[in-house]
């Protein structure tokens, strides 16, 4: 069988978890075949491919990695120039305590926010979503701009794809992260503005237009995501 | 003055801190061992682990929380034998995506089958539980006796600290793992898993483990981890 170093990345353009495999790639300069699927299309062939049938998936060499995190440290791991996660074993840890916390604080109220339908369990998941925005915030390398200093890493790559969605909350919800340099969030801001203009950022991201009418299922109660699912059913996120 | 001998904060009931004590106890690391109750969420219990989690690690000065972060922190700050993730990036990612299939789909429904109060929640639990095994089984790879074949690694550990206390969930649900065709290859691993002197340490005696398990079976238990596990999560 033929050697396979050029990994393939399945995604869907408007996946914020598949951003961030997608942003990983870009910054580590990788050359990769680009494969857009519809995840909802569960045919036999891309359940081989993706065994829960999510994106995003990296094949490399005939075999595959899913969940965003764990693709992120494979890319790292095999290739290592630009180092997106530290050398030091506290660093490393440090960087996944503050994935994780955005993956059980931050992205659920992001979908709560769009999927419930009471303005009450709404207003509960802006309240949330702020609280834990200021607590990672607070656990940013004070000078930045990136949550770790000067350096793009892993949590930078979690957060972004879902920050740059936040217009996406203003526009359904009215939900805004408060900004002013006296705001307990300046430095989120900071933090903010440095990832949104990235290279890597702004060459994975789609229209404004794109995402807003997107987003529009989440809203109607139309959504038929896993995501979406597990919000109305109250459970943890696949 | 930051101390280079690590601290383990935990709950001796806890499978979860199993993890990161049985990660120690493996890697022959001198550590204190500090009884917790991270429900008792007093301000010194803060200023050790800021989350309020538990297993915590104290180590020179720094916290580190998340049962899967400490096995990882673990074998990366004492990278001696065994190692609980191997050298080779794809053996790596395939460790943490089996470990990560542990803790959402398997270990939520462990939980789910003894908080939930209805029968029809339990069979459903039960069912779901037996599935993600099935699956982790069939990840397995030939060789044995390990997840991985030969060598022993935090996959192991992420499922096996659980596995070994199935016997409450059977005397509480009912839950069995069957002794045929799928699942065949689980009680040779975990026979083998739980013969190990770590798992020896740190596993409480039979009635002890159903005591502690009880207030959730009876559904009186009022913390966080029992409302967490009604709604299919584990903190």
């Amino acid at each position: 069988m033929m050697s396979d170093p050029k990994p393939t990345f399945y995604t869907s353009w408007f996946c914020p978890f598949a951003q961030r495999v997608w942003i990983a790639l870009l910054e580590k300069g990788i050359d990769f075949e680009y494969i857009d699927v519809d995840p909802f299309k569960k045919t036999p062939e891309w359940l081989s491919v993706s065994p829960r049938g999510l994106v995003p998936v990296l094949v490399h060499q005939g075999k595959s990695v899913y969940e965003s995190s764990i693709c992120i440290e494979y890319i790292d791991e095999e290739w290592p120039e630009n180092p997106i996660l530290p050398k030091a074993p506290y660093q490393r840890a440090y960087e996944r305590i503050w994935a994780d916390h955005i993956a059980k604080k931050i992205v659920p109220p992001f979908y709560a926010m769009l999927l419930k339908k009471e303005t009450e369990l709404q207003e509960n998941a802006k309240k949330e979503m702020l609280e834990q925005l200021l607590v990672l915030t607070k656990a940013m390398d004070p000078t930045g701009p990136y949550f770790a200093g000067s350096q793009v890493g892993l949590v930078d790559i979690m957060l972004a794809p879902f920050a740059i969605r936040f217009f996406i909350l203003k526009h359904y919800r009215g939900f805004q992260v408060p900004s002013g340099d006296e705001s307990p969030f300046s430095r989120f801001n900071k933090w903010y503005i440095a990832i949104k203009e990235r290279d890597s950022t702004v060459k994975t991201s789609a229209s404004d237009e794109e995402y807003i009418g997107i987003y529009k299922r989440y809203t109607d109660d139309t959504g038929q995501s896993l995501v979406a699912t597990a919000i109305r059913q109250g459970t943890a996120l696949p | 003055m930051a101390s280079d001998k690590p601290s383990l904060y935990t709950a001796w009931h806890s499978p979860f801190g199993w993890r990161a004590w049985i990660s120690l106890l493996e890697k022959g690391v001198e550590f204190d061992y500090h009884e917790t109750d991270p429900y008792e969420k007093s301000p010194e219990w803060f200023k050790i682990s800021p989350r309020g989690l538990a297993p915590c690690i104290r180590h020179k000065g720094k916290s580190v929380y998340e049962s899967t972060i400490c096995m990882e922190y673990i074998d990366e700050a004492w990278p001696c034998t065994p190692r609980l993730l191997p050298e080779d990036p794809y053996d790596r990612a395939y460790v943490r995506m089996w470990t990560d299939h542990v803790n959402k789909k398997i270990i939520p429904h462990i939980f789910g089958m003894i908080v939930h109060q209805t029968a029809t929640e339990q069979e459903k639990s039960k069912q779901d539980a037996l599935d993600g095994i099935a699956a982790y089984l069939e990840a397995m790879r030939d060789g044995g006796p390990y997840f991985l074949g030969q060598n022993f690694s935090m996959a192991d550990i992420a499922l096996g600290t659980f596995g070994s206390i199935f016997f409450c969930m059977e005397h509480y649900r009912g839950f069995k793992v069957p002794n045929e065709a799928k699942f065949v290859k689980f009680h040779d691993w975990i026979q083998t898993i739980v013969a190990r002197k770590s798992w020896q340490t740190v596993l409480p005696p039979r009635e002890q483990v159903l005591e502690d398990w009880r207030p959730y079976a009876e559904g009186v238990a009022q913390t966080e981890l029992a409302k967490a596990a009604k709604q299919g999560k584990t903190p």
